[in-house]
């Protein structure tokens, strides 16, 4: 089995519900989201399209979407899934509630967690 | 003659003798793909083109502060922003510290973080300083120009602008007045022309269309992620190119290329303008395409004359019957802000996803 190395990527404070937040971890750059019914996600933290850093675009915490500022890109941030363009999905990582610390771990694979979607 | 080069002034380095302005280091980190790069910035340069001639290339798409590409954590340090109003910063950006680098300069040394710092241009986006002499103005219609630049570099040598046809030069009309502007030819020659309409009380094309013969200005290019896909990447898949006014600059490039590969790629063009008039290079459209077998131009008026046997309404209304017929085309879209978000809107509705849409918003 992969291992998982986690990491304390930002305190609780840090991020309220209804928030993202840009972190880096483990030199990856990761995108955390927390979600309106308590749960806390991690993603890529940059567009499957052109790299544009995806905590720079527009997050609406009731619909869950956030739109890359680049060309428009949109996700649904429960799940990572592209919904225009449809097929493109970010990569999520696993989340942990620590305390006070938010941790997340990154798989010890030798894979990018950066999934690419070039058109 | 009129020369509007700033050449040398605090606001406006491209290019200029900076000699006697007092310059900072800048330090940028690569965040997590790494990459850490240091370099000097003068008062009143641009943070990014500042970068770019030293060598050091740092994300960006724009050049002007729309899209939000280059934009950098200040780790250490302030910025000066040169364009305040700029589409791609709000009031979160300020609490994240996050700042446009194409738009911001500075008065000390400082440190940022962008997401990369590579030592070569993107293969699409060779951006280059250069100086342009007005050679010609033809007028199109009323309030509409081509306008045909010879490009030199800062010796005075010809250089040959490489750009991918649907892209766009930044001018400098005057000492911090830039304007974005396609080129409407092609590549590879040491001319550029730009189709441009005259705004009134738009300084930017009030001070283009008082150019003179003769007359310089510094331009940077290109910019822009519009261009045509190749064809072998989605053979067959149809190419539908939406110009909106003077949007016909960035398509017609587009089109002259389609035209000179003699591609047989099943393409639309819709061109749609206020009036018959306004509709310019209408025919040299026309006759560009009449020879490709798998081409076809659509056009739409709102006011038109007897014998107009296109369509008399908006772009939107010429483009709904091409997409009914058309599916999951590759769209290449210019024009003016509204009609590039209403043919959004109406891309969506027919469900074409975003990633084959290529868009120029400041035709």
């Amino acid at each position: 089995m992969t291992e998982i190395r986690w990491s304390v990527a930002a305190a609780g404070d840090e991020l309220w519900e209804g928030d993202i937040l840009d972190v880096e971890v483990a030199d990856e750059q990761v995108l955390l989201v927390h979600l309106y019914d308590g749960r806390i996600k991690a993603f890529q933290g940059l567009c499957p399209h052109q790299e544009i850093l995806l905590a720079d675009g527009k997050w609406d915490p009731d619909t869950n979407r956030l739109l890359c500022p680049g060309h428009n890109w949109e996700f649904d941030m429960t799940t990572g899934a592209g919904v225009n363009p449809a097929g493109c999905h970010l990569y999520e990582y696993p989340v942990e509630v620590d305390g006070d610390d938010i941790k997340v771990g990154v798989p010890q694979d030798g894979e990018s967690h950066h999934l690419r979607f070039s058109t | 003659m009129t020369t509007v080069s700033g050449a040398g002034t605090p606001t406006d380095p491209v290019g200029g003798d900076r000699r006697g302005v007092p310059a900072h280091r800048v330090t940028v980190v690569g965040g997590a793909a790494g990459g850490e790069a240091t370099f000097e910035v003068a008062e009143g340069e641009r943070i990014h083109a500042a970068a770019r001639r030293a060598g050091v290339w740092l994300p960006f798409e724009c050049g002007w502060g729309s899209c939000g590409t280059c934009k950098a954590t200040l780790v250490e340090g302030q910025v000066v922003s040169l364009f305040p109003q700029a589409p791609a910063i709000d009031a979160r950006d300020e609490r994240r510290r996050r700042v446009l680098l194409c738009q911001s300069t500075t008065t000390a040394d400082l440190v940022v973080k962008t997401t990369r710092v590579e030592s070569r241009p993107p293969p699409e986006r060779p951006v280059r300083d250069l100086r342009a002499r007005l050679a010609e103005t033809e007028p199109l219609a009323p309030g509409i120009s081509r306008f045909r630049f010879r490009l030199t570099d800062d010796s005075g040598s010809p250089v040959a602008a490489d750009y991918r046809p649907g892209q766009y030069a930044v001018l400098e009309l005057a000492p911090g007045l830039r304007r974005c502007l396609s080129m409407a030819g092609p590549p590879g020659e040491d001319q550029v022309e730009f189709i441009a309409k005259c705004y009134p009380g738009g300084e930017g094309s009030q001070r283009l269309f008082a150019l003179h013969r003769g007359d310089q200005i510094p331009v940077e290019l290109p910019y822009g992620d519009m261009w045509l896909r190749p064809a072998e990447e989605a053979p067959g898949r149809p190419t539908v190119l939406v110009a909106g006014g003077t949007g016909i600059s960035a398509i017609l490039a587009l089109v002259r290329q389609v035209a000179a590969e003699a591609s047989s790629r099943p393409v639309d063009v819709v061109y749609g303008a206020a009036t018959l008039t306004d509709l310019v290079c209408w025919e040299e459209l026309t006759r560009l395409v009449s020879p490709l077998g798998n081409a076809r131009v659509h056009g739409a008026v709102l006011d038109c004359g007897p014998g107009w046997s296109g369509t008399v309404g908006l772009v939107t209304d010429a483009l709904d019957p091409v997409l009914a017929r058309a599916p999951s085309p590759e769209v290449y879209l210019a024009g003016p802000p509204p009609m590039v978000r209403a043919v959004q809107e109406q891309l969506d509705r027919h469900a074409v996803g975003r990633d084959r849409v290529h868009v120029d918003s400041f035709g």
